[in-house]
């Protein structure tokens, strides 16, 4: 990924999502500075996928505002969103079955057919492991292959905000490890990465900054360095 | 003998290309929005009437009147896709497939008895693709109209391939019709490809209408029974599959005319059905959904 020109970070204010008249989420505050990563902890049913669904703008909010950079995005479409720099790797990958690794990246990416190889050539760059892979159809890669190749759909279009939800789920030890230096650099590169992991130590290893949801609300945030090996922060993470 | 095997080929071929037509046109639609459009049947009749009419604004005596014809029954009825759209999806598209479900057999019947009140109930007869007469092959006489049947449909697969398959728009709208908030999340616009998807089944359904008005005439009521061909070649080819869903009408065309050339009409439809049960009992997921091995 070339370097971000302008950078741009993410604000979460005071949203919430309610389903049915029960919030499920909230309301939540998160700022995301250009250029770091937030790891968003919580055991299952936290909230943490309904937190980044909710700024990829798959899931409507009930109230508070989202913004990229300057820019209120809480009231824009999906694809809006994505053409205002928000890059969203679902949870469970959803990749499309029937497209090869080469149109999985075209379908996403932006601008004319020049312009499209040439970034399709940059993620090939970024996840070697896809570059011998890209007349394959989706569901016939490795697992760690198909998280790779939904991360790099996601951030294709250099969005300012990268928002991963459960990246490493199901991977190897080695490709974990790869995913998260993968990660580190999407935001050394400048983006501001919200990732929500179950995989906590090697969240950490790579996060600027921590917070924990439990039961839909927030209730820690906090510095990576103050965070490790600190008790009060293992008993939030446990829901005590 | 030889030249009456060779005919009836192609007579299968023939309806075989046309009803992969209807089928293609019906999967777009699934694919798009998750939901049946029960008016397909009465969109292929439709533009065989299109056909019809056009036709008669055309002087007599063309040599390929039926291809004349053919560009303004896409477009027409691609326009009638699009107000099909708006009026029975776009407004339930937040309610469940089967308002859907309910609404297209609404604008079905409208189509329907639309025409019968507008033109009356008679069959009428459509252009033919090219002037009659036989080619000879190999010392074989076919029968150029099957001919140029087959030729037209090709063409039209062949195209619809290639945009799906081939351009990035097609790849797109299979995004979306695979799995449209994931598509929407990576900028595409889903509304964009819904209303394609809905022109593109419409003008193959007209196509199909205008293929079909010669040989068959075109009457206001056939939208039932071929609303129901696609639904079973759908079905056949594995629910929502696009180019299973072409081959199961083709399957489907190729028993009949064989199967009725043999036995009779009614006999061949009879087994067709019986057919259909027993893939639904023995092949849930289509006869050639499995071993297409990924969704189109
Ligand atoms: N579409 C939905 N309708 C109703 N409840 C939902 C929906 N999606 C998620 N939830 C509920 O919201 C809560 C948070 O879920 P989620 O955000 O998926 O948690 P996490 O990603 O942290 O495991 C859970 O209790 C879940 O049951
Ligand atoms: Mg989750």
């Amino acid at each position: 990924m070339t370097e971000a020109a302008v950078r741009i970070g993410l604000t979460v204010e005071g949203v919430d999502v309610r389903f049915a008249g029960t919030t499920i989420l909230g309301p939540v505050s998160v700022k995301v500075e250009p250029g770091s990563v937030v790891a968003v902890l919580g055991a299952n049913g936290a909230g943490k996928s309904t937190l980044l669904r909710a700024v990829a703008g798959v899931t409507p909010v009930s109230s508070g505002r989202i913004y990229v950079g300057e820019t209120e995005i809480s009231d824009v479409t999906p694809e809006r969103r994505a053409a205002l720099g928000v890059g969203w790797c679902p949870e469970g990958r959803r990749l499309f079955p029937g497209l090869t690794v080469d149109e999985t990246l075209d379908v996403a990416a932006p601008g004319g057919r020049r312009e499209r190889a040439e970034r399709i050539g940059a993620m090939l760059e970024l996840f070697p492991v896809l570059a011998d892979k890209r007349r394959e159809t989706a569901w016939r890669l490795s697992g760690g292959q198909q998280q790779m190749l939904a991360i790099a759909r996601a951030v294709i279009a250099e969005p300012s905000v990268v928002l991963l939800d459960e990246p490493s789920l199901g991977l190897a030890p080695v490709v974990r490890d790869q995913m998260f230096a993968t990660i580190r650099r999407l935001a050394t590169s400048g983006a501001a990465v919200l990732l929500a992991e179950q995989d906590t130590p090697r969240a950490l290893s790579i996060a600027d900054r921590v917070v924990v949801l439990a039961r839909g609300q927030l209730i820690l945030d906090w510095p990576t360095t103050m965070a490790v090996g600190n008790p009060h922060f293992e008993q939030a993470l446990m829901g005590v | 003998m030889i030249e009456a095997a060779a005919q009836l080929a192609v007579n299968a071929v023939a309806l075989g290309a046309v009803y992969a037509l209807v089928a293609l046109g019906f999967v777009l639609v699934i694919g798009a929005v998750g939901a049946v459009n029960f008016a397909h049947g009465e969109l292929v009749m439709l533009g065989g009437m299109v056909a019809v009419g056009v036709a008669s604004l055309l002087p007599a005596d063309l040599p390929v009147p039926g291809l004349l014809v053919l560009p303004a029954v896409l477009a027409v009825m691609a326009v009638a896709g699009l107000f099909v759209a708006g009026v029975a999806y776009a407004p339930l598209r937040r309610a469940p497939p089967t308002s859907v479900f309910i609404a297209t057999i609404a604008l079905g019947l409208i189509i329907q008895h639309g025409v019968t009140a507008g033109i009356g109930p008679e069959p009428r007869l459509g252009p033919p693709m090219i002037d009659s007469g036989t080619w000879h092959f190999a010392g074989i006489g076919l029968a150029r109209q099957q001919l140029a049947t087959i030729a037209t449909a090709v063409a039209l697969i062949v195209g619809v391939h290639i945009l799906l398959q081939r351009t990035r728009f097609g790849r797109r709208l299979r995004a979306a019709a695979q799995d449209s908030e994931m598509a929407r999340a990576i900028g595409i616009r889903v509304n964009v490809t819904v209303a394609v998807s809905f022109a593109l089944a419409a003008a193959l359904a007209g196509a199909a209408g205008l293929l079909l008005s010669n040989q068959y005439l075109v009457t206001p009521t056939d939208g039932a029974m071929l609303m129901l061909k696609a639904y079973v070649a759908t079905v056949i080819g594995g629910w929502g599959r696009i180019w299973g869903a072409a081959l199961g009408a083709f399957a489907i065309a190729v028993f009949e005319t064989l199967v009725a050339a043999w036995t009779s009409y009614l006999v061949a439809e009879a087994l067709l059905y019986v057919g259909v049960l027993a893939v639904l009992a023995f092949r849930p997921k289509g006869l050639f959904g499995e071993v297409e091995g990924r969704r189109a």
